[in-house]
């Protein structure tokens, strides 16, 4: 319905949640339904899809303003779609936050994966440009800057000579693109956003899609690897009956930089403005060491972590999900490394 | 003497003693914090070599997969308060244990390894134990000492000269290898001595070397590591499952041990016991407090002091009250000494300038 007819829909904008669940449940406060409801949103069912309402208190004039998604649960992907024509900041003040729930986390595409997506656009249409683009600096991100690599700095970038501009700034100032506007002439225009929102603007809806669904199986790669690390207890056959043994599945992070004493420490500390917090943390110079029990505040999981400046092991403690550990890697890639990848083995 | 005597001492004293005595404490403050700062520093090197070790022969790891070798056990004799032997790795298949003991630094390497033959022996004795902890009977028992790979020469001299039945494992941290010393030529004879393992095919993998990145901390702690690496690793926990409600009880906590995949060896009994020195432990330097005080400790109900995002004030906490305590007895004792030394003549001048 949506897509077929896209006049209407002129501010469309598709966000993508993976998510644990596979229903949208009861009104149990664990259910997704029930996660809704704890933020303030009515679900009304509408066959496949639910209506999400909610409203919208404009900080500045007081004024509530209604608020829709139509929210699309794949229950094989556990992968959820919210259509909204609404702003940047209704959504970040409405539906965001959900993130910050246990099982649910906003679609985080990995600097490199979005650089692959970009590329994926701009090598199949060799017409597309870059209309628009937001990038910014971390103040302590550890990607290299040839200017001032301790200041922090952002830019809204409008031209047709985006893509060259984007690769000139990301080389001079260091900074990374949050979102950009891509042109594909006779076809579509669109953002795509990093923090897995697609925002429609003109021509087929379903070259945007399409874009957007490769964005996902590249994340769902990413979520997999998660997935498949575990801290079990299995029981093993013995002479005498059976004893219980430890399983565990770490996943990894393979740095492109090297992490030194110093960027280690700075990290540990960066990651507490995340609400991690790192305890029982060992770092040692000469061959780089960094061992670490890491809580995650927001997703109320443990985990540790050990590096040795090249990798680092993250080994599941407890309760941790595919969500935590998301939330982990998108801060360690954008305080220390962009272009650290997420592995299943060394 | 006690800290109540501490503080008695110095509001008796005259002003300039009570300068003099806040002085020597100022100093043994800041020598307790350096030696309790370097003590858990140890103890996680020695637990970072005791994971290093642990990984290959961790479930479906390099050694489990190509020798069935696995780690059933941390600290296997702690049940009869004996802490060597950090790890026990055994065959199902040969019925083989190999008792390991890690060592991250060595001053005393003839101390070190005379307790080692001990606990070798107790471990003879209490064979029994041993096999209700692999499940299986056991036909062999082999030790292996594993240090870091800069302490294997003057190891390997101690064992050869005392002909010792001992295994020598190195940790090299440069190249992620673990590898066993061969410490004699002829590797029949090293075998009969119990310096190379009977298996052929462990050995064989030792001898070449076993990578092992020691990025898999599938041990935070062991139940005789330090007090403060203990309380880290276990308070948080107990914040997480006691949630908002923020109250708990003893068997909270012995459930969190029991739930720990690495504690599996572990009886019931044991587990009470570590949990009730745990959480004494934790009320001592207020990291956890009683909610409703009873005489029985099972019974009582606690809460956390620190909050969620106070995690990392633990070790402060821990630092801070011990630090303080071991301050006190040192100052009160120092400055009695220089009392004595006054009174026998001996003072110098500037003792109580």
């Amino acid at each position: 319905m949506l897509i077929n007819t896209p006049g209407k829909f002129p501010k469309l904008k598709a966000l993508y949640f993976l998510t644990n669940f596979k229903s949208w449940g009861d009104d149990a406060p664990y259910t997704l339904q029930g996660m809704f409801h704890r933020h303030g949103f009515q679900v009304k069912p509408l066959g496949e899809l639910r209506e999400l309402q909610t409203v919208f208190v404009n900080p500045v004039t007081d004024e509530k303003i209604p608020v829709n998604y139509f929210a699309h649960l794949d229950e094989e992907k556990q992968l959820l779609t919210c259509f909204t024509q609404a702003t940047s900041e209704q959504i970040q003040d409405t539906i965001a936050p959900l993130s910050g729930e246990i099982g649910i986390y906003h679609l985080w595409i990995s600097p490199i994966a979005f650089d692959q997506i970009k590329s994926m656009i701009l090598g199949e249409h060799p017409y597309a440009r870059i209309k628009r683009f937001h990038a910014d600096r971390h103040p302590a991100v550890g990607f290299p800057a040839k200017l001032r690599p301790e200041v922090n700095r952002s830019f809204t970038y409008r031209g047709e000579d985006g893509k060259e501009t984007l690769e000139e700034l990301r080389y001079h100032y260091g900074v990374l693109p949050r979102y950009i506007d891509f042109s594909i002439p006779g076809l579509a225009d669109f953002r795509a956003n990093n923090r897995g929102i697609f925002h429609y603007l003109a021509g087929q809806l379903d070259c945007m899609f399409g874009y957007a669904e490769r964005a996902v199986n590249l994340v769902i790669q990413v979520r997999e690897i998660l997935e498949h690390s575990k801290l079990e207890v299995i029981p093993l056959t013995t002479e005498r009956g059976s004893r219980r043994v430890p399983y565990i599945v770490p996943w990894w992070i393979n740095f492109k930089r090297t992490m030194d004493v110093r960027d280690g420490e700075l990290l540990l500390e960066q990651l507490e403005d995340r609400k991690f917090s790192a305890y029982d943390t060992v770092v040692t110079e000469g061959s780089v060491h960094l061992d670490a029990t890491v809580l995650d505040e927001q997703k109320k999981s443990i985990f540790m972590i050990s590096s040795d400046g090249r990798h680092m092991g993250v080994t599941p403690r407890y309760q941790t999900g595919f969500d935590s550990f998301l939330r982990f890697y998108e801060s360690v890639a954008e305080y220390f490394d962009p272009d650290a990848t997420c592995v299943a083995t060394l | 003497m006690s800290n109540h005597d501490y503080r008695i001492l110095k509001d008796s004293l005259i002003e300039v003693d009570r300068k003099r005595l806040i002085e020597i404490y100022e100093k043994q403050l800041e020598i307790a914090k350096d030696i309790i700062d370097q003590n858990i520093d140890r103890d996680r090197e020695h637990l970072r070599l005791v994971n290093f070790t642990a990984e290959p022969f961790l479930y479906n790891g390099t050694v489990h997969h190509e020798t069935e070798y696995l780690l059933v056990a941390v600290e296997p004799l702690y049940s009869i308060s004996v802490k060597n032997f950090d790890l026990a790795i055994f065959n199902q298949k040969s019925k083989v244990i190999i008792l390991v003991e890690c060592k991250s630094s060595i001053s005393d390497v003839g101390k070190e390894i005379n307790d080692l033959v001990l606990a070798s022996s107790t471990a003879d004795d209490k064979l029994k134990e041993l096999e209700n902890i692999v499940g299986s009977s056991i036909q062999v028992k082999e030790v292996a000492i594993c240090v870091n790979a800069a302490y294997t020469r003057r190891v390997r001299e101690f064992i050869a000269q005392k002909n010792l039945p001992i295994c020598l494992w190195g940790a090299d941290r440069a190249s992620d290898m673990l590898f066993m010393e061969k410490q004699g030529e002829d590797t029949k004879i090293e075998i009969e001595r119990g310096r190379i393992h009977h298996d052929a095919a462990l050995a064989g993998l030792l001898l070449r070397g076993i990578k092992s990145q020691g990025l898999i901390r599938s041990i935070p702690f062991l139940p005789s590591s330090h007090t403060c690496t203990i309380l880290e690793e276990i308070v948080p926990l107990l914040l997480l499952k006691a949630g908002e409600a923020d109250r708990f009880h003893l068997s909270d906590l012995r459930n969190i041990l029991m739930n720990e995949s690495y504690l599996t060896n572990f009886d019931d009994r044991e587990l009470w016991r570590l949990s009730e020195s745990i959480l004494e432990k934790a009320i001592q330097v207020d990291v956890l407090r009683y909610r409703s005080p009873t005489g029985d400790p099972k019974l009582a109900e606690f809460e956390t002091v620190v909050r969620r995002s106070q995690i990392r004030d633990i070790r402060k906490k821990y630092t801070d009250f011990n630090s303080k305590r071991i301050a006190e007895e040192a100052s009160l004792k120092e400055f009695e000494d220089l009392k004595k030394s006054k009174a026998a003549g001996n003072a110098k001048i500037t003792d109580f300038k």
